[in-house]
Parts: C-alpha cells; structure tokens; sequence
C-alpha cells in the first residue's frame, strides 16, 4: 500500500519535470466541453474553506501567504521575483480545484487563459502555483508543487502556460483516491 | 439674636436656592442618564448610520436628463429592501462567498408629497460591483449581475453595503439611506408575523405545493410563502422575470395586510423590527427608527412598483444578463428622487 502510495507521488513528480513541447493556444474557460481539452476552475470546492482558514492562521502567526506552499516552491518564487518585491508581499489571491477534460487530446503544453474575481494589473507579480494533493497511509497530505509560468493580460485576466505532463497529472491526481489538484495565484 | 435670626434667614433662603441648584442638576443628571441609556440600549445590537447635518446644508448633488438639471430632493429617503440566498443556519466565511441578493427593492419615501414609489432591481442587471481577492486584500470593479454584489465582504455587514453601492453606482451615484437584508429562506417568519399573507396565485406552482395552482387565493403556509418569494428553478418558465413577479404579487399583499395590522395595533410595527430581526443578515435600521418610519409612512400612497426597460442576453458560462436602459434609469431617478434645479 505505502509502496503503490509512493510510486504515485514519485510517478505524479516525474510527470510534473517532464520537457515541455510545443505549445498551441487554447483559451480554457469555466464550461466543461464534451469534444475539447478543457481546463476547468472550480471556486466552489469544500477545500478552498479550509485553505481560507490556513491562510488566516498563517497570517495571525505572523507567516507569509506563500509559507502555506513547500519550502522548495518558496524558494522557488523567491528566485523569480524582481527587485523589490519579497516573498512576504506576495498575497493569496485566488484559490480553486483544477479540472482537465480530454488531456488525451493534448498534444504540447497548453497556454489557457483564466479570469479571477481580482482584476491583476500588468506591472503586477502574479504567481500560479499548481498543487497536486494526495494523502499518504499515515493521513498525512502530501503536496506536488510547479510554478507556472503567467503573463497577465490588458484586461486583467491572466494567461498560464500549463506543461503538458502537468495536465496529466493533473488528471491523475484528481482520479486518485483522496486526490485533488489546485490552484493558487499569488500576487504583489 | 435678631441679626443672628435675620441671618439664619438669610442663610435659609440660600440654602434653598443651593437645594434647588442641587436637585435642578441632579433631575438633568438623571434625565439625561436614562436618555443616554436608552439610547445605548437602542444601539448595542445595530450601529446605525443616520445621516449628517451638514449633507442637507451642504450642495445636494445633481444629474442631467433629457438636457435639463435635476437635483436631490432632500425630503425624499431611499430605503434598499435585500432578500438574499443565505440560509439562516448558514456559516458564512471569506471574502467571495456570501451569496446573492435574488431580491432588491427600493423605496422612495417622499415625505413631501406623501407617497411610497418602488422600484424592483432585477437580480441580473449589469452593473459595476467591487470584488475582492481570496482574502480580500486586494480590491477590483468588474461589471457583474448585481446580485453577486453581496457575495464579496468578510461579514454580513460589508456585503450589505457593497450592495448598497452598487445600487448607488447603477443608480448614477445617488445615496441609499437606510437598508436591510433578510435570508429568504426565513421569508415565512414574515408571513407568520403578518397572520398569513393572502395572495391569488398568477401562475400554477402545483410543482411545489399541489394546493399551489393557477389563479388560486390562498392564505399562505411559511412554506408556500417561501415557494413563492424564493424558488426559480424548475417553477414556471424558470426566469427571474417570473419570480421578481411573484415577488411583487407577494409584497403588494405583503404590504395590505401590514396596513390591516397598523390599524389594529399602532405597535405592530415593533412586531414587525422583531420577525425581521429573526430572519435579519444584516440591517442599519434600529428598532425605534424603524417604528418611526413605519409610523410616519403609514398613510402615505404607495405606488405599484416600477422596473427599468432593458435587454435579456445570455451572457458568458450561459448566465442571464439584463442591461437596463441608461434612459430609463435617469427618468426614474428624476421622476423620484430628484428636481429640476431651480
């Protein structure tokens, strides 16, 4: 059980580093299609209540938004952020489950553009972070982390470029047992 | 002896005058102690907002339609009537989930002229809303359906007043005085209160209650009058045209049967402040303020309801969009709210 648990994470890892290809453009949106790849975002999820409080916590400790991610992600986005922006002023701004419809359709790393309730600025540092959540046979969760790569857009929606082997995983992950794969979007 | 009993006099008199002075201050003291107690009872549950002096001395503000200058009559009070999705059990958290307000009526109380005007808001009307960020740190203005206004707020109240505004904003800026929301699934404390509201059905909800048919007079159930206020899905054709009609069937026999209860008992109203506390999200009437009001508009004329003209259009992910005419919000807000500046 434990073995088969830990083949997933290493398999859901790998899959996550893999090379990306080419990559078409897709705009995603939140209708799930019947006959198209569909990168869906779901604000509804039972979790974002709990990743809500964990923030807060977080906040009253006196912790960083980012600190609810790996300390490999941290140090991550640290090394990304331009000058003058720390890791501190980075704020949870959006949260939902990621849904993949029809990855067997993908062919390349998928560039999807998503629309938040925050309206991002595009002088701003906006982060999406990919978290890929199961839960080992102590009961303890375990969290695959990949920063994507963002641009955001004139009218204040972001673009993301998904790496096809996340997608899969994506898809596993969801499929898993006790699974689930979010979305964290970070911002200045 | 005699100076001494002159001055004893004297003295006498003095002392009098001080007891006087005395009990004078303390008779203030003591007045303005249960005054200032009273009040305090009368706000520890709701922090009022009551208007400023100076607004009515200050410029009023003014808008243009059909190429004249109209200005804010300052006798005429606006009151935002909310029904919104929460359950009464329901635990609220965050900064994007506090629900919807399905239901929006504004009041015009023209003091002046004696009459009530209502205008019903169609949940789906297009305006500009602010949202907020996960945690709510960051703010941002999206055109929305207004009813999702409410959703955004870290408690009842911050929702409230970002609904208020943008009523205000989709009515050109004109300030909303007094408000209240409700949960609709409380809709039947209401009725309760009011005895049992009596309505003749405009459609056929057989679907929800088989006693619910097409053009039956029924004395409401709290259950029936929840049907009828709150459900849209699967009643009728499905619209919230449909259900802002039953809305108004509701309030206009709503609002009889209050009159009836007024006539029997001047302290129905007080009756009334308690079921609409029960049911209450978030209000920033008090309680002796709305007696007064209620009170003080008693015989006034109300007026059928008003909507604005507008499109339907579905809109992105398949939800209903109505974009009310420019035109038709300004002529009400002229018509109701407003002057023309002399």
């Amino acid at each position: 059980m434990k073995k088969g648990f830990l083949m997933l994470v290493t398999m859901l890892l790998m899959l996550s580093m893999c090379v990306a290809h080419a990559a078409p453009s897709i705009q995603a949106n939140n209708v799930p299609s019947t006959d198209s790849l569909m990168i869906v975002l779901d604000e509804n999820s039972e979790k974002i209540k709990e990743v809500v409080e964990k923030l807060q916590a977080n906040r009253e400790a006196g912790k960083a938004d980012v600190e609810i991610l790996n300390e490999e992600t941290v140090e991550a986005i640290d090394a990304l952020l331009p000058e003058g922006v720390k890791k501190e002023d980075l704020k949870a701004t959006a949260y939902c489950q990621v849904l993949v419809y029809h990855v067997e359709l993908a062919t390349g790393d998928v560039k999807a553009t998503f629309t938040f309730d925050t309206v991002y600025k595009q002088d701003q540092v906006v982060i999406p972070v990919v978290r890929l959540i199961t839960v080992g046979p102590d009961g303890e969760e375990i969290s695959v982390e990949t920063v994507l790569e963002a641009a955001v857009l004139a009218d204040g929606s972001v673009e993301m470029t998904f790496p096809i082997e996340l997608l899969r995983s994506i898809d596993i992950c969801n499929n898993t047992e006790n699974g689930h794969a979010d979305l964290a979007v970070f911002s200045n | 002896m005699s100076r001494s009993g002159r001055s004893g006099r004297r003295r006498s008199k003095r002392q009098v005058a001080v007891l006087a002075a005395v009990l004078a201050v303390i008779s203030i003291a003591a007045l303005a102690g249960v005054y200032f107690l009273g009040e305090w009872l009368e706000n520890r549950s709701y922090q009022e907002q009551r208007q400023q002096m100076s607004e009515h001395f200050g410029e009023l503000p003014t808008m243009e339609y059909a190429g004249q200058t109209y200005v804010r009559r300052p006798e005429v009070e606006t009151v935002l009537l909310l029904g919104v999705d929460q359950h009464l059990d329901d635990d609220t958290w965050g900064f994007q989930r506090g629900g919807q307000s399905d239901f929006l009526l504004l009041l015009a109380l023209d003091h002046q002229n004696r009459t009530i005007h209502q205008l019903q808001i169609d949940r789906d009307t297009m305006t500009d809303v602010t949202v907020l960020s996960l945690l709510g740190d960051q703010k941002s203005t999206r055109t929305l359906q207004i009813c999702l206004s409410y959703a955004y707020g870290g408690t009842n109240e911050e929702r409230c007043k970002n609904t208020v505004a943008a009523v205000e904003n989709l009515l050109g800026g004109q300030r909303i005085d007094l408000y209240t929301a409700v949960k609709l699934d409380g809709i039947g404390a209401l009725n309760r209160a009011l005895g049992g509201i009596t309505v003749t059905l405009p459609e056929d909800y057989t679907d929800l209650d088989p006693m619910m048919a097409k053009g039956a007079t029924l004395t409401l159930t709290d259950a029936q009058a929840e049907h009828l206020v709150r459900a849209r899905m699967y009643v009728g054709d499905g619209t919230n045209a449909s259900r802002m009609l039953r809305q108004r069937v509701f309030l206009k026999a709503a609002t009889e049967q209050l009159l009836v209860k007024l006539r029997e008992s001047a302290d129905f109203a007080g009756t009334l402040f308690d079921a609409l506390e029960e049911i209450s999200s978030y209000t920033n009437f008090n309680r002796g303020r709305l007696i007064n009001e209620v009170n003080r508009a008693y015989h006034y004329d109300i007026l059928p309801a008003e909507m604005f003209t507008g499109e339907y259009k579905i809109g992105r992910g398949g939800f209903m969009e109505f974009y009310a005419d420019e035109d038709s919000i300004a002529a009400w807000v002229a018509q109701n709210l407003c002057e023309l500046k002399k």
